[in-house]
């Protein structure tokens, strides 16, 4: 992983929520950081680069990856990139928002099974079951199963 | 293939279509399918990969033609140069504009017509969530019990037979208990093909909360288990497996767990006299004007999805059926000028084409839906739903009794998918806390989340999702019509469907019941409602399903029924159809589908379907041996 | 002459000492600097732990579990059906390991009943006198060294139809089962339907034996594995000295809209499917190979090469289009389906290809064990308990996402994971009669009811 990816990774974990060990394991059946990395250097062209160089900034002065984003957050520039690859890690696609609600562009159907939303709900995606028969009628395990135990 | 004098020739290879041929088959007849759309696919990956991509789920989103580019998802194509459109959801939400609707409206005496299908190998079985009810007893004599609608040409034992056939054809899995609980007759000691589908952990919450719940207009309110057409249990004869829960069984079960009419209609393939042509759209039927018997049907063939017509031609047949679903026979009846026909029909002769199966007046009349209600809410515990098929449990238990005089019935569907149909989530409510908007109420600060606070909010949202579906039986209305647009066509040159619908006080009547019983629902159960009534003018998207009744505003949704086009009955004056399906004008020409219901009843259609293909097939192998 | 042969034994002995060594070396501990073994006659029970674990250090690790399987299964064999450690793998076309392997109609009878012992006489008489069509000198083969295999279904997973070769023949497919699996299945009277619901009865959930890995003092124990052959009818065009043949008893399954009748014809591997479950796959290590010349990759085309199942002259042709029905497998002149590979295979296996082809190729260079190709090994990057309602994901998120064979999957080839594109999705979904679990396996599904006669 390059640096970059790996600012992008802990720059994700805190915006998402979700833990690195969900959202970039070292055993993995699709390199999620970088497919969204590469996807969010093609959207933002300038704004990607200046959002990832500004959190690593604030991390190497010392701040928790939760503060960085909170200050990335306040930020008019970089907050509308951080939200968008919020939701992408979420949905698997880029948001579209409009007057009557917000709407998903997916990036492809793999990124479209792959969105966290479906781990946040302790479910899965509509359309692919990982379960079998009956699962829906018992609790599912419980949520840091799902995303991890956060950082 | 085109000279050939054949035994049947079946319009259309939906589920009505399949079990027709399959049934005529088995007996060494030779039938020949004609289907407008293209075949079955591969596996079901085309299909698939496109729903996956696509940014609306609608019920049609994996299938061809498709309606939405992936680059600007709210533009469908152009009907006119489809060579097999049909209606759609987004259809629905721009339903004036015939550059994106297919059906036409005059849209200042008319609503929209909510409602879909699809025009391919398999039919609408591709996207129909599998419930399989069966009618109640009143149901097939509405008239002479409640004094309201019309009467059946038979009744339910006349069908009782044929529901079980369908049943196992279909493999419906189900619970006897759970039915007669709410009134369903069975035989005695019969039993579903196989176990009923496990109940979701949305289900148990209503039926244990439901407990004490005062009736409402004398129907007590509580759960039944539905029976559907999914397998809980494998079937030596099939290839499919058993269901895994995937909840897309609107629009695509990734697994074929969920019945489809590919499989009736592989099964019917197997027969060396049985053959099927795709791409073929049939436009009108030939009529002899001696005899009035159905002579051919007139084609028009494509090789390009999309492309110009190929060839053009007609094929004939001992006896036709008419099997393409309930606005597409219309307008293939619509289409075929007959002045041979006498006519005997209620309304004014000048009023009346004069076109094929026509003497009523009424083919294309009394179009119904299940005009749906949505309500929903957050359930006071965590009930993890987005999980298991789309519904596995319903309230059937108000769909009859006296109150039928004064209004609209309905059953309720419990929704296992949280509140995706309802608001459109999950991504609704994500992109509401993420960008700060509050389109599903569940962000009336309008702040701004992200981190753990994020996770900690959707996670208590996304758990305790919780919708109910009203089916609403709409009432049968004459006015209520399909005919041919006499401007717009689609890409073959073919007129496109022209509606008037509107909702009936009866039917609405039904609306401002449905709205009280699902808030004292979900007041009885502890759940907070958060059901929006629209005002007309807020959201463009649902203006042709708007209505306001007594003061109350409604949006009503589709369930996907398209229902009562060429009815049946006894009085040849009222209705396009003998008891027998046949036509009172055309001795060879049968329809099947929903377009023969007279009424639309508070069950889904497809189980009755297909009780009544068996019946026809039956009945048309004892004509051919006489 | 003798003195070749004496100088070929020599070397086998050598050879033979070698892979012993190599063998009781690789046992204990993980492989540091050679990174293949040479050619074992060992099945084995797991993969070799790489020592930096990431995604590409276990897909290496498991694709080299699939070679060292497919060379241990294809195996030349004894009369009993263990490895003969005499020979080498290529010397010369012999009946493999796998081959005496039982059958899933030895295991599952049609009345239920007791399955044939293991290495007992196998008679697949049953299936082929029961029609008159059946010529009689057929009529009472059994199987054995000269007719090795029987060939029960001629269609694909599903309800895809026929996979028709250039010659108009459908593509015939037979499943074995292992000891290891056959005893789990005896033991526990899984043989028939009656059998599978006082398993559940009585709470227990099918779990076949992952086997054991390798300690100081153990050796190690395989699990179970399943094998899915496939075999194409040797006929106009066809050259046998690229396949693994043998004569195999055809049964035209009446299922399948046969007629009922038996026949022997000389037919050729075009596919393979093993599924082994280990320890470190719980939802079990997919492998499958093909014959080399099967079909061209999409990303070939145009094409001008001969292949098993693409005519390059074709231009026109549908690809990957199931069969017109009706599908019958007794009738001529059908159309041959015109196949491409839809994934490619990737440069690490092509490469992990040439070195075991090499390999062969120096036991006998005429070997038709070189004209076979590992397509790729699918494996649970998530590895956990799949029966499990309380883990997240029983699937184990399985890679490479989507995995088929063109014999085998040939018209659910697809790029998105589900059920027919993907070994772990469509293994899943395997329950038998009744909706209980069974491990991965529609073999259980096969299972009839006790009729009187099978009953004990």
């Amino acid at each position: 992983m390059t640096t970059s990816i790996q600012t992008f990774v802990t720059l994700s974990a805190a915006l998402t929520g979700i833990s690195k060990n969900v959202l970039a394991p070292t055993v993995t059946n699709l390199d999620l950081p970088t497919t969204y990395f590469d996807a969010a250097k093609q959207k933002f062209p300038a704004d990607f680069d200046l959002l990832l160089s500004a959190f690593q900034a604030l991390i190497d002065s010392g701040k928790s990856a939760e503060d960085a984003v909170a200050t990335i957050m306040e930020n008019d520039t970089y907050a509308p990139v951080a939200q968008q690859i919020n939701f992408l890690w979420y949905m698997g696609g880029w948001a579209v928002v409009t007057d009557f609600g917000t709407q998903t562009q997916n990036l492809s159907a793999i990124t479209y099974q792959k969105g966290m939303v479906w781990q946040v709900m302790q479910s899965h995606p509509m359309g692919y079951s990982v379960s079998r028969y009956g699962y829906w009628g018992q609790e599912p395990a419980p949520l840091n199963d799902y995303i991890g135990n956060g950082e | 293939m085109t000279n050939k004098q054949y035994d049947y020739i079946i319009v259309g290879s939906g589920i009505a279509g399949a079990i027709l041929a399959n049934e005529l088959g088995k007996q060494g007849k030779e039938v020949l399918i004609i289907e407008a759309g293209p075949g079955i696919s591969q596996g079901r990956n085309e299909y698939l990969k496109t729903y996956f991509e696509a940014n609306m789920k609608t019920p049609c989103s994996p299938y061809p033609p498709l309606i939405t580019k992936n680059n600007n998802p709210d533009t469908p194509s152009n009907p006119s140069r489809q060579n097999t459109p049909r209606p759609t959801i987004p259809g629905v939400i721009n339903w004036s504009d015939p550059s994106k609707s297919y059906l036409t409206y005059d849209t200042k005496t008319s609503r929209a017509f909510a409602s879909g299908y699809e025009r391919i190998g398999g039919g609408t079985t591709w996207h129909w969530l599998g419930t399989s009810l069966r009618f109640l007893e009143n149901d097939f004599t509405m008239q002479s019990t409640y004094g309201v609608e019309v009467n059946w040409p038979i009744t339910y034992n006349d069908l009782v037979s044929y529901y079980a056939r369908a049943e196992e054809g279909i493999g419906v899995a189900g619970n006897i208990e759970s039915q007669e609980a709410y009134g369903v007759k069975f035989p005695k000691g019969y039993e579903y093909p196989m176990p009923a589908v496990k109940l979701s952990m949305v289900d148990n919450m209503f039926s244990s909360g439901l407990a004490g719940m005062p009736p409402v207009d004398k129907a007590p309110v509580f759960v039944s288990s539905t029976p559907q057409g999914r397998l809980t249990q494998i079937r030596q004869s099939e290839k499919r497996p058993q269901c895994a829960g995937n909840t897309s069984c609107i629009p695509i079960c990734p697994i074929q767990a969920k019945y489809d009419a590919t499989i009736t209609l592989k099964e019917a393939l197997q027969y060396e006299t049985v053959e099927i042509i795709y791409q073929t759209v049939v436009t009108s039927v030939e009529i002899d004007q001696t005899t009035q018997e159905i002579s051919a049907v007139n084609y028009i063939q494509y090789e390009e999805k999309n492309g110009p017509a190929t060839g053009s031609g007609s094929f004939s047949a001992t006896n036709y059926i008419l099997a393409a679903h309930a606005i597409e026979i219309p307008k293939i009846l619509l289409n075929s000028p007959n002045p041979g026909i006498t006519i005997n029909s209620k309304l004014d002769d000048a009023n009346v084409e004069k076109c094929a199966a026509n003497s009523s007046g009424l083919v294309g009349a009394n179009l119904m839906d299940h005009t749906m209600y949505l309500a929903w809410g957050l359930s006071d515990k965590q009930v993890f739903p987005f999980r298991g098929p789309l519904s596995t449990a319903g309230i059937e238990s108000m769909r009859d009794g006296e109150f039928r005089k004064e209004r609209a019935a309905y059953r309720i569907e419990i929704g296992n998918e949280g509140w995706n149909w309802a608001t459109g989530d999950p991504q609704n409510t994500l992109g509401d806390l993420i960008f700060g908007t509050n389109y599903t109420q569940m962000n009336p600060k309008k702040e701004k989340f992200f981190g753990a606070a994020m996770v900690d909010k959707l996670n208590d949202i996304y758990t305790r999702q919780i919708r109910l579906g009203f089916l609403i039986e709409q009432s049968p209305c004459p006015d209520n019509r399909v005919t041919l647009s006499k401007t717009e066509t689609d890409n073959l040159g073919i007129p496109r469907p022209r509606i008037q619908y509107t909702l009936s006080d009866y039917t609405k009547n039904g609306f401002l019941s449905a709205k009280k019983t699902a808030s004292a629902i979900f007041k009885q159960i502890g759940a907070t409602e958060y059901t929006v009534a629209p005002p007309s003018t807020t959201n463009p998207a649902q203006n042709g399903t708007y209505f306001q009744y007594k003061n109350e505003d409604f949006v009503f949704y589709g369930a996907g029924h398209v229902v009562g086009t060429t009815t049946m009955g006894n009085d040849p004056t009222t209705s396009v159809l003998n008891s027998d399906l046949q036509s009172w004008n055309h001795a060879n020409l049968y329809i099947i589908g929903s377009s023969v219901f007279p009424t639309i009843t508070t069950a889904n259609p497809t189980l009755t379907i297909a009780a009544l293909t068996y019946r026809l097939a039956d009945h048309l192998l004892k004509k051919a041996k006489a | 002459m003798n003195k070749t042969r004496f100088t070929k034994s020599i070397v086998l002995i050598v050879m033979l000492a070698i892979s012993l060594v190599v063998v009781v070396a690789c046992s204990t501990k993980p492989m540091d600097k050679k990174e293949h073994t040479s050619l074992d006659w060992k099945i084995p029970n797991d993969i070799k732990t790489p020592k930096v674990i990431n995604t590409k250090t276990l897909q290496k690790a498991f694709d080299e579990f699939s070679w060292e399987s497919f060379i241990a299964l294809n195996w030349p064999a004894n009369k009993n059906g263990t490895p003969d450690k005499k020979k080498i793998i290529g010397q010369k076309d012999a009946k493999t390991v796998w081959e005496h392997w039982l059958h899933t109609t030895d295991i599952f009878l049609p009345d239920g009943g007791m399955p044939v012992t293991w290495g007992g006489t196998i008679n697949t008489a049953d299936y082929c006198t029961n029609s008159p069509k059946t010529p009689d000198k057929i009529k009472s083969l059994g199987r054995g060294e000269k007719i090795s295999d029987f060939l029960v279904l001629a269609t694909e997973p599903m309800d895809t139809g026929p996979l028709i070769d250039l010659n108009g023949q459908y593509v015939q497919y037979e499943i074995n089962l292992n000891k290891n699996m056959y005893d789990y299945i005896k033991d526990n009277e899984l043989y028939n339907v009656e059998g599978q619901q006082q398993f559940a009865a009585e709470n227990n959930v099918v779990n076949f034996d992952s086997g054991t890995n390798a300690t100081a003092d153990f050796p190690g124990k395989v699990g179970a594995i399943v094998v899915k052959a496939a075999w194409k009818v040797l006929g106009k065009n066809d050259d046998p000295s690229r396949f693994h043949t043998v004569n195999a008893l055809i049964w035209s399954n009446p299922a399948e809209k046969g007629d009922g009748s038996c026949r022997v014809e000389n037919v050729g591997l075009v596919g393979f499917h093993i599924a082994h479950k280990t320890e470190s796959a719980p939802q079990w290590a997919w492998s499958t190979f093909e014959q080399v010349d099967n079909a061209p990759e999409t990303s070939e085309l145009p094409c001008d090469d001969t292949y098993n199942f693409h005519n390059c002259s074709c231009s026109d042709c549908p690809v990957n289009k199931m069969a017109e029905q009706p599908w019958n497998p007794d009738k001529s002149g059908q159309t041959p389906t015109q196949v491409t590979r839809v994934v490619p295979i990737t440069k690490e296996t092509r490469e992990m290809n040439a070195y075991y082809q090499a390999q062969l190729r120096q036991v006998n260079p005429d070997t038709p064990w070189q004209y076979y190709m590992l397509i790729s090994t699918q494996w649970p990057t998530k590895p956990g308990d799949p029966v499990s309602f309380q883990n997240p994901d029983p699937k184990g998120s399985p890679a490479p996402m989507v995995l088929s064979n063109t014999t085998l999957e040939t018209f659910t080839q697809g790029v998105v994971p589900q059920i027919g594109t993907s070994c772990t999705d469509c293994h899943f979904s395997a329950t038998n009669s009744e909706g209980q679990w069974t491990d991965f396996t529609y073999t259980l599904g096969m299972a009839s009811k006790k009729t009187k006669k099978g009953e004990q």
